[in-house]
C-alpha cells in the first residue's frame, strides 16, 4: 500500500457473508457491538450514531458498499470497528473479525470487474482469497450530501 | 428554587430523542389528539391542525414528518408542547415526555461533520445525556425549519 508504514499490518473481517480487508493503522478500536441511536436527516450512508469513549461516532451502513440487504438490527453486526479518517472516527460493522496479517504476507492488487464490490479499486489477496481492501476516507467523501 | 433557565426538557419522537431549554416551552397538554382542528390542517406546510390556547388559535406542526422520522404507533397518545415562537406560539405533537432536568447534566456537542447534509442539518449540536446522545433544540431555530409564514 502506497505510503504504507513498514511492518504494517491488514485487518481482515467479514459482514454478512462479505469478507472486506482495512489497514491496521486506521484502525481505533474494534469493539463489541454498541447501541446505535437514530437521528434526523443524516447524511446518506450513515445508519446513526454510537457513543464510544464519550464520543459521537457516526456508523456508516456498510451493507451498501456490497450491495447487500438492510441488517434487521440497526448495528448491523456483532463487532463495531472504530476507524479514524481526516473527517473524525467512523464505525464499521463486522460480523467476524478473521485475522490480522502482516501486508507482506499478501498482495494489494487491482480489483477486477467481477470481484466483489471494492470501491477502493483495490483487493489484498492472501492465501488464495480476495479482501476488497477498503479506503474509508474515499468512501464517506464519495457519499452523497 | 430552581433557576428555569438552566433546565432542558427532554422528549422524545420517532425514536429520537431531543432537549429544550424550558424558558422555550409555555405548556405541555396531553390528550390533545380530539381537541385538534384537523380541518385546519395543511400537509403541504406541515402543519396538522390548529389548537385553542388560552382564547386564540395556534398550529400545530408535524416536526415528526418534517425531520423525516418514523410515523408513531398509532395506539400512542401523542404529547403536545407549547413553544415560544416570533410570530406567536405554536405546537408540536411528541411521543413522549421524559421529563425537565438541569442542564448540568447534558454535554453538549457539535454534530460530527460527516453527518451534515448539503443543505444545512435543523439542528447543529447533539446533547449528550445519561448515556444517549440527544437532538439539541430551540424553538426558534425549530421554528425556522418551515420558514417565514
Amino acid at each position: 500500500m502506497l505510503g504504507a508504514p513498514v511492518n504494517a499490518k491488514v485487518a481482515l473481517f467479514e459482514l454478512d457473508g462479505n469478507a472486506f480487508a482495512l489497514p491496521v493503522e486506521g484502525i481505533q478500536h474494534i469493539i463489541p457491538v454498541q447501541k446505535v441511536f437514530p437521528l434526523p436527516l443524516l447524511r446518506s450512508g450513515f445508519g446513526g450514531v454510537l457513543l464510544h469513549q464519550n464520543e459521537v461516532v457516526p456508523l456508516f451502513e456498510l451493507w451498501r458498499i456490497f450491495g447487500g440487504q438492510p441488517p434487521q438490527s440497526c448495528s448491523g453486526g456483532r463487532y463495531t470497528v472504530v476507524y479514524r479518517t481526516g473527517f473524525g472516527p467512523v464505525g464499521l460493522p463486522a460480523d467476524q473479525v478473521l485475522r490480522i496479517v502482516d501486508r507482506e504476507a499478501g498482495v494489494v492488487e487491482g480489483a477486477v470487474e467481477a470481484e466483489t464490490a471494492a470501491p477502493s479499486g483495490r483487493v489484498f489477496v492472501f492465501a488464495g482469497s480476495s479482501y476488497p481492501l477498503l479506503d474509508v476516507e474515499a468512501l464517506v467523501t464519495a457519499l452523497p450530501h | 428554587m430552581t433557576d428555569p433557565g438552566r433546565m432542558r426538557l427532554v422528549f422524545r419522537l420517532g425514536g429520537v430523542g431531543f432537549s429544550l431549554p424550558v424558558q422555550d416551552l409555555i405548556e405541555i397538554r396531553e390528550e390533545v389528539a380530539d381537541a385538534l382542528d384537523r380541518s385546519a390542517a395543511d400537509p403541504a406546510a406541515q402543519v396538522l391542525g390548529a389548537l385553542s390556547h388560552r382564547g386564540g388559535s395556534i398550529p400545530v406542526r408535524d416536526l415528526g414528518r418534517r425531520l423525516e422520522l418514523p410515523a408513531p404507533f398509532p395506539e400512542e397518545a401523542p404529547v403536545l408542547l407549547v413553544l415560544t415562537g416570533e410570530d406567536g406560539c405554536w405546537g408540536v405533537l411528541v411521543d413522549r415526555v421524559e421529563g425537565i432536568f438541569p442542564t448540568s447534566e447534558f454535554d453538549t456537542r457539535p454534530v460530527p461533520p460527516l453527518l451534515v447534509r448539503q443543505e444545512s442539518l435543523p439542528y447543529t449540536h447533539l446533547d449528550l445525556w445519561r448515556g444517549e446522545p440527544l437532538v439539541h433544540c430551540e424553538a426558534g431555530v425549530l421554528q425556522r425549519c418551515w420558514g417565514r409564514p
